[in-house]
């Protein structure tokens, strides 16, 4: 895995033209079926987390390729308030660690929230 | 599924690729002349794509106790005498202010109690750039520039005469529609190229390279195709990197005061620093971290062990605002964070903003070709450009266009190579071909890794064995015409794959061209492993004639005349 999608989170970003994760991916990985998101191709992907950031559910996360870790530890992030919000959760959906980082100045015209 | 229609766009200014430099390009231009339509076609969506998809953590090019000659004379050694001291030198003198334009932005650059940018080393500061990316997109929006997202070009528009570039053939990624934009003038900031030797990691974990991999090359080729002058590809650019997820390492090393190490712990780079009496070049890292492994001494670490708590805080989150995922290994075991963290040489990589390699330009960044304009990663010359570097190029080029508005003609692109443009674009839809995108790229990168010196080969290769890659290259440059496409997706993958091919071949033309060793493992030739000054010190050209590679060599100095070549064989059609 490189993107793990839940689907009992995941609603498909219903009522939107397209889902976040399919607006953002710069390779443009994701398309819907069904109500839900599914990834073109997984072995595409970069692990740049703009997906991750965008989706509104946080319904994804980034795991490490078993090809180059056997650790199913992922990885989540989620904005706010010109913050961003890691989480470094285990197998078991437990959370490991995690760091608060400001991503944008206060004086920034835009608060974000993505 | 068979394109819909098509549509046609007209503006002033159109730059190609809303990137790093591209969004930059932008807002200049927006802000200075309000009164010029701008336009920006970009492949994916521009708050999120190119090199800045994932976020930075530094400011790589900002002269914190230095000057621009400094600069120039810096990079000058770094590259063994070999680029444009004009161009990095213009640079040089816009890398601070464009800085304090990403501070105005909102990206968050920490500064000390003094007021001053906290400083990794004398070259570069620290940024929390989680963010610049959407920053960047959302001052070009504010500006009232039209964006296209999933529109991805692969060929330009030329006037009446053929000879001024007038606008662009792209194709939107939802639609399907096929597009032309015409201009009056193009500014092309497509970045580099990934994708063309064989990626480190296998099956899933293929596409974790450093560089960008939907940067796919294509207004490289989009301008070799046209016959643009091409500069320094043969000096391919390859990172030392973390093992496994690639991520970059200065991160670890530079303010940090952390050293690499071989299996034995010996600090072989600091060593290797005092022997010489000097500090290494970039590229001498890579290549003494490969030597360490061909004695026998590898794998390299950078260990971090002597970090304190905080200082490993700093680093995690220094990750996370560029390389995240490298944090799922790092902390393994969060009770027992990593302390030695192996390192190892990516593959490489066509680049204008590390390395070398791109469109030869003249100061104002005007390619070879009327009309067209190069920014960032695209623009060849002048490395170590990085993001401050690359926005100093998209301002430099902004100013001319403007400056010389009044003089440019209305653009007119005859019907005849918009037809053209689209059947080229397209017919991979209409092939009944039997061969799919991956199986050619897969050939491609065999065939880089194998004889042209991929990270494997330790990035090393000779004559024969580049004259048999031109063989193979040229064959699967005719034989992945087969390729099919049946959505648009795919369509935009054929094209890539079409474009790496050709920088491929351009590459392999410079790389027999330049008779010695002037950047080891950028550019290594086991048959002249020396640097031979008395007839390299000078620049590798190519430019596309009549579908041949035709090789140049270029005078070092201004005003860079042409010199004649012996002993190369150009381009042969076998
Ligand atoms: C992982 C990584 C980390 C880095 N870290 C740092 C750092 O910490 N500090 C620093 O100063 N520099 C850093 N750099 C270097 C710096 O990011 C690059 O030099 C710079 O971003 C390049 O800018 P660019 O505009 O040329 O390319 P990009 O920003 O990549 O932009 C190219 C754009 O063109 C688009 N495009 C491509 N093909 C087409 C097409 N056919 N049609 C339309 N659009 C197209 C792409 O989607 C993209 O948006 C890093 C680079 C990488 C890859
Ligand atoms: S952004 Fe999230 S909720 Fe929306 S479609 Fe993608 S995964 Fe599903
Ligand atoms: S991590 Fe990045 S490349 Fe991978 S699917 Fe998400 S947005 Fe796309």
């Amino acid at each position: 895995m490189t993107v793990r999608i839940d689907y009992i989170l995941c609603n498909g970003c219903r009522g939107r033209a397209e889902g976040c994760c399919e607006e953002i991916c710069p390779g443009y990985l994701f398309y819907r079926e069904n109500g839900k998101a599914v990834m073109r191709e997984p072995s595409d992907c970069w692990d740049c987390f703009a997906c991750v950031k965008a989706c509104p559910r946080a319904a994804l996360s980034v795991e490490l390729p078993f090809q180059i870790s056997e650790v199913k530890h992922r990885l989540i992030a989620r904005i706010k308030n010109n913050r961003i919000n890691w989480q470094l959760l285990d197998s078991n959906g437990l959370t490991l660690v995690k760091y608060s980082i400001q991503n944008r100045n206060e004086k920034s015209k835009n608060s974000n929230n993505e | 599924m068979p394109f819909k229609k098509d549509r046609h766009i007209e503006t002033d200014i159109l730059i190609i690729g809303g990137g790093t430099a591209g969004c930059m390009a932008a807002i200049i231009a927006g802000q200075r002349a309000p009164h010029l339509d701008v336009t920006v076609i970009e492949k994916a969506n521009i708050m999120r794509s190119g090199c800045l998809a994932m976020g930075l953590n530094a400011v790589n090019a900002y002269l914190v106790d230095s000057n621009p000659e400094n600069y120039l004379e810096y990079v000058k050694r770094d590259n063994y005498d070999v680029l444009r001291s004009d161009l990095v030198l213009s640079i040089g003198k816009r890398l601070n202010s464009m800085t304090q334009m990403l501070v105005k932005l909102g990206v968050p650059v920490p500064k000390d109690r003094e007021d001053r940018f906290l400083a990794r080393s004398p070259r570069s500061i620290l940024m929390h750039g989680e963010q610049i990316k959407p920053l960047l997109a959302e001052a070009v929006i504010s500006q009232g520039v039209h964006v296209y997202n999933r529109t991805p070009a692969y060929r330009l528009l030329f006037d009446r005469t053929g000879k001024r570039v007038s606008g662009v053939a792209a194709f939107d990624l939802r639609s399907m529609e096929f597009m032309t934009i015409k201009a009056k003038a193009v500014l092309i900031t497509t970045g580099g190229a990934s994708g063309i030797y064989r990626p480190s990691n296998p099956g899933l974990a293929r596409t974790k390279t450093w560089y960008c991999p939907y940067n796919a090359g294509s207004g490289l080729a989009m301008g070799i195709r046209a016959g643009a002058e091409m500069t320094s590809f043969e000096m391919r650019f390859a990172a030392l990197r973390t093992k496994d997820v690639i991520a970059p390492t200065g991160t670890l090393v530079l303010g940090t005061g952390m050293s690499q190490c071989n299996a034995r712990n010996e600090k072989y780079i600091k060593k290797k620093e005092e022997m010489l009496g000097r500090p290494l070049t970039t590229c001498e890292r890579l290549l003494f971290t490969i030597d360490e492994h061909k004695k026998g001494t590898g794998p390299c670490y950078v260990d971090v062990s002597s970090l304190d708590k905080k200082q490993y805080n700093d680093l995690v989150e220094s990750y996370l605002n560029m390389a995240p995922s490298i944090i799922i290994d790092l902390l393994k075991d969060p009770d027992h964070p990593r302390t030695h963290i192996e390192i190892c040489g990516s593959e490489p990589y066509i680049n204008g903003g590390h390395g070398m390699a791109g469109f030869w330009i003249d100061k104002n960044r005007r390619t070879t070709l009327d009309g067209l304009y190069a920014a960032g990663d695209v623009a060849g010359g002048s490395p170590k450009k990085y993001i401050t570097g690359c926005f100093a190029e998209a301002e430099m080029a902004v100013e001319d266009i403007i400056k010389t508005f009044c003089e440019i003609p209305e653009p007119e692109v005859p019907q005849k190579s918009v037809t053209l443009a689209m059947g080229e674009i397209f017919s991979p839809l209409y092939s009944d071909g039997d061969i799919t995108f991956t199986e050619v790229e897969e050939r491609l990168q065999k065939i880089m890794e194998e004889y042209a010196g991929g990270s494997t080969q330790n990035y090393e290769t000779s004559r024969d064995k580049l004259v048999l890659a031109r063989k193979y290259l040229l064959r699967l440059f005719y034989r992945a015409g087969d390729m099919k496409a049946a959505e648009p997706y795919e369509l935009m993958r054929v094209q890539d794959t079409m474009d790496r091919i050709l920088l491929g071949r351009v590459l392999v033309e410079h790389m027999l061209a330049r008779c010695e060793t002037r950047w080891p493992c950028y550019q290594t030739r086991l048959d002249f492993p020396m640097r031979n000054d008395l007839e390299f010190l000078a620049f590798i050209n190519s430019k596309m004639e009549q579908d041949k590679i035709r090789v140049l060599k270029r005078n070092l100095q201004p005003p860079y005349t042409y010199m004649p070549i012996e002993g190369i064989n150009n381009d042969s059609t076998n």
